[in-house]
């Protein structure tokens, strides 16, 4: 890659633009491209301070521009961005999306509900790495949203290779009642289909999935 | 435009380049009610109007899917079937409108689908093709559950948080559905194989997000994730114990 590629690091909101564009058009084979021109990047705390303004413009206006703006202070590692993402993390809803977007609710609706606070978390953790364990443990006990929590789990075992003595030592560290989340499987690409399937039925059995039938039309249960 | 709708809609050629793909979304989506007039209709290639914005959607349901038959949940084929607006196996014919209404979007009466405004309103917390593309199979699913004779009311409590609403979700594990078979249903089975419309629909984020083709955006991805995994935790009435996507930047 030449250094000028593939495009010059961010310097003011209006690059910083152009960057998270140019990003946004990377196919996800080419993910490499991305965390390699990330690494490449100089002035890094200029960028990680572009970022943070970008993270801290609210309420969002696109939620798909945030996720990048997290994905890439994640990928940059800054120092800095570690009260940044803290203090995202502890936002109220209300702060992040604002009043509109979280209206009185409708069936067949969608709540974004703590889903950037969750994308936060991981990046804190990501940046953390195994180090300021108060920080994300604080999270893991105290943050009133489950999805938060949760995702915070699943950051710190990832962190941590998914060791059998992590998920040991995490059990005892949740809040009591969020035992099921620790050491959920996860669906991805290099999934092996057949180790996740027994490991969610591992937890299944564990902390309980009781279903009922599907009701006929008219209220009548279907029986099998 | 949001960056996730325009990172789609810069892939997809103009009209006047790809007609043939153009008519087929409008005659297999029926989306030839009125309400598409204002809509866009007329510039179907403008990724800053509803119509437009379906056509993104549309073209994730039909063209994203990389099929994997040892891992994914189920086929490109089949959520597009479920989402297609003509008669199958999954759903008799029905009618896909630009109708504004409470909440992302309703399935009524057996013979049509209205959209709402949330999921084309610039920056709402709707406002992604990822989102539009699973809601549009969503919907389809409340259509297959008129045609098999299944009650298509969402449900609340449990897991599912208030105020929203949501169903159960009957997980099936590994090769319960082979390819082609996502209309079917055995509830003679256990665990008994059926499917909920926000299941459908967090099965397409999780195959979006992490068995999509090579092409597909980086950041179309990250949404289809941002939404299954906020469905998954909000969404169903039971626990559903996976999460999409490892917790990495990239």
């Amino acid at each position: 890659m030449s250094p000028t590629l593939p495009l010059p690091p961010p310097r003011d909101p209006g690059q910083l633009d152009v960057f998270l564009e140019w990003i946004a058009s990377i196919p996800r084979n080419g993910r490499g491209e991305i965390r390699e021109a990330i690494a490449q990047l100089r002035d890094r705390e200029v960028v990680a301070t572009l970022l943070h303004e970008a993270l801290m413009s609210l309420p969002v206006g696109d939620p798909g521009r945030h996720l990048l703006v997290l994905a890439v202070l994640g990928e940059l590692r800054a120092p800095s961005s570690i009260e940044v993402l803290e203090r995202f993390v502890w936002l109220h809803d209300l702060e992040v999306y604002g009043e509109v977007q979280l209206a009185q609710l409708a069936p067949c609706d969608f709540s974004p509900s703590g889903a950037l606070q969750a994308r936060a978390a991981e990046m804190l953790v990501w940046v953390i790495g195994t180090d300021q364990d108060d920080k994300v443990l604080r999270i893991v006990r105290e943050h009133p949203s489950t999805l938060v929590r949760v995702a915070t789990i699943d950051a710190w075992l990832y962190q941590r290779g998914d060791s059998a003595e992590a998920s040991s030592t995490l059990v005892g560290l949740v809040r009591p009642g969020d035992e099921w989340a620790v050491g959920l499987p996860r669906w991805t690409v290099d999934t092996d289909t057949q180790l996740f399937h027994r490991r969610v039925v591992e937890h299944a059995t564990r902390f309980g999935d009781e279903v009922e039938l599907p009701h006929k039309t008219g209220g009548q249960a279907d029986v099998s | 435009m949001t960056i996730v709708d325009r990172a789609i809609n810069v892939l997809i050629p103009a009209r006047s380049q790809w007609p043939e793909f153009y008519d087929w979304a409008h005659q297999a989506f029926n989306l030839t009610d009125d309400s598409w007039d204002p809509a866009g209709e007329g510039d179907p290639g403008n990724g800053n109007l509803p119509y437009g914005k379906m056509i993104n959607a549309i073209y994730l349901l039909a063209y994203a899917l990389r099929d994997n038959y040892d891992a994914s949940w189920h086929s490109q084929g089949e959520y597009l079937a479920a989402g297609m607006a003509v008669d199958s196996p999954y759903h008799e014919e029905f009618e896909i409108r630009f109708v504004d209404g409470g909440g992302e979007a309703t399935a009524d009466a057996g013979d049509h689908t209205d959209m709402h405004c949330v999921l084309f309103d610039q920056g709402s917390k709707s406002d992604s093709p990822a989102n539009r593309a699973s809601v549009i199979a969503h919907e389809g699913w409340h259509h297959w559950q008129d045609h098999h004779g299944y009650e298509s009311s969402h449900l609340t409590g449990g897991a599912i948080e208030a105020p929203l609403e949501g169903d159960w979700y009957y997980y099936h594990g590994y090769g319960a559905y082979e390819f082609g078979t996502l209309w079917t249903y055995d509830l003679g089975f256990s665990p008994i194989k059926f499917h909920s419309p926000y299941q459908v629909a967090v099965e397409f984020d999780a195959d979006l997000a992490e068995l999509s083709q090579a092409w597909l955006p980086e950041v179309v991805r990250q949404s289809a994730r941002y939404y299954g995994n906020r469905r998954l935790q909000a969404q169903f009435k039971n626990r559903v114990y996976y999460r999409i996507g490892d917790p990495r930047p990239f």
